[in-house]
């Protein structure tokens, strides 16, 4: 019996995107219209819950800016939660040539040293001549070092002294996924499952996964994992079958 | 081992410099005034006082553009044009919470259609009474070009699957700057985010879609298409 879900160009299907179009024909101006109507409606009220807000506001809006200061502290001193990409900067300046390579779990002043001084006019010799920082994504960046504090003169804070291990874990956790879950004819909650063993057997305590069952409701046989470092969710899209005998 | 380098080159213009990538036809800040006709900044003054023929004037003049975004992210034409009456909505229940002194509305209300489109949910039932209020009927003047916006939506779901395998933050980035031309300033008063976030976060993206690009073959498919892969070639 032949296969529901049969080879396409996947990648050449996915990599087009369709043009621009306008509104259907008359649907602009029905629009606006219907719009100015309501917000011509809701202004007043509105502006009456605005008042009250601000009103109620004033007392958490204190609170909050006597916090302001331990949130500083906290970007300073937060940890990376990105691993997909590190950043090697030739200047120590966040918007200059940067260089992104993927993490592999070794010290990332070690894999930015190695590529860092095959670029002609950087003076770097080696991870000594280099400093790395956690970037304003939560990605890491490493720059050729200014002084004893190159992150901080950059606003970043200094790179956990963990990200080397926690990139080789993140990077374990990510082949393991696509061993067992990337692009396998997998329904829902075979994928859930899976997903939840590698959690498991790699150690990955407290993290969650969320399945995105598609949009319309047509059988999605396989599935696809990104990682949520931040959220510690593996985010599971279930996606139709492109050729792989699902049914068999 | 380390499986791609990427170099950015600083100054670059954004990858939204794809001529065929140009999601907003409007005129840069100051050409209004040349025309004798009033720049957003001064609409949303007005809009922001309470004057809603001013808001009216920023709802025809971006309204297209923030229906094509919201198509871009949901491979839904229907979906969108609701959509974009809830960022007005949104817009218009925000329209306090900025300040344009000298740029475009664009940027801003694509940050408010990122944030509706990240709480689809809650933005739906924010506006629920006021867009069923809308009330606008769909489906006979669709007839023209039904044919060519289902293979849109097709074509787009085919994006959405490649651009799912990037963490939300990315496909947020390269939505705003590849897709719909936002330069790296704009994007960053989109999101809320410093330019130099927004700029690794798309140089991430792009290089994992040239990665899957590679795996995955390329061709081209025809004059309306726009490849995304090339949208993030600009270096």
């Amino acid at each position: 019996m032949p296969s529901r879900y049969t080879r396409h160009t996947s990648m050449t299907e996915e990599l087009f995107l369709p043009a621009e179009r306008d509104l259907p024909p008359g649907r602009l101006q029905t629009r606006k219209e219907h719009l100015l109507r309501e917000v011509a409606l809701s202004s007043a009220e509105r502006d009456r819950r605005r008042r009250r807000w601000l009103f109620g506001a004033l007392v958490p809006a204190v609170l909050l800016l006597l916090g302001a200061s331990s949130v500083a502290a906290w970007v300073l001193g937060r940890p990376a939660t990105e691993f997909e990409g590190l950043g090697c900067f030739e200047q120590a300046d966040v918007k200059g040539n940067v260089a992104i390579v993927n993490p592999d779990g070794r010290d990332p002043l070690i894999i930015c040293a190695k590529i860092l001084a095959r670029i002609p006019g950087v003076a770097v010799d080696g991870p000594e001549d280099l400093a790395a920082c956690v970037l304003e994504d939560g990605g890491a960046g490493v720059f050729p070092r200014t002084g004893p504090e190159t992150c901080q003169t950059l606003g970043l804070a200094n790179l956990d002294p963990d990200y080397a291990e926690r990139s080789r874990r993140f990077v374990e956790l990510r082949e393991a996924l696509r061993a067992a879950v990337d692009f396998k004819c997998l329904d829902e909650e075979r994928a859930r499952t899976a997903s939840a063993q590698v959690l498991a057997q790699l150690g990955f305590t407290g993290w969650q996964v969320e399945v995105d069952p598609g949009r319309d409701g047509a059988p999605w046989p396989r599935a696809v994992t990104t990682i949520d470092e931040e959220g510690k969710a593996v985010d599971v899209l279930m996606l139709p079958g492109d050729g792989l005998d699902c049914e068999a | 081992m380390i499986a791609a380098v990427v170099v950015i080159r600083a100054g670059v213009e954004c990858a939204c410099s794809h001529p065929k990538l140009i999601g907003n036809p409007e005129p840069l800040p100051g050409h209004y005034r040349d025309m004798g006709q009033p720049t957003d900044a001064e609409l949303w003054r007005l809009a922001a006082d309470g004057e809603a023929s001013a808001f009216g004037v920023l709802v025809e003049r971006h309204a297209r553009a923030v229906y094509n975004f919201c198509f871009r992210r949901t491979a839904d034409w229907a979906v969108a044009e609701d959509l974009t009456s809830i960022v007005f909505l949104e817009a218009w229940r925000r329209r306090r919470d900025v300040r344009l002194d000298n740029g475009r509305a664009l940027p801003w209300l694509l940050g408010v259609a990122t944030n509706v489109l990240r709480n689809h949910r809650r933005s739906e039932r924010r506006h629920r009474d006021a867009v069923a209020r809308l009330g606008v009927e769909r489906g006979a003047d669709f007839a023209d070009d039904v044919d060519g916006r289902l293979d849109d939506e097709r074509r787009m779901r085919a994006a959405l699957r490649a651009m799912a395998k990037l963490p939300r933050r990315e496909q947020e980035v390269i939505a705003l700057c590849a897709w719909m031309g936002l330069s790296y300033e704009e994007a960053a008063v989109a999101l809320a985010l410093p330019v130099g976030t927004v700029r690794s976060r798309l140089s991430r993206g792009r290089a994992r879609l040239r990665e899957l690009s590679r795996a995955g073959g390329h061709e081209s498919e025809g004059d309306h298409a726009v490849p995304v892969h090339e949208a993030y070639e600009h270096d």
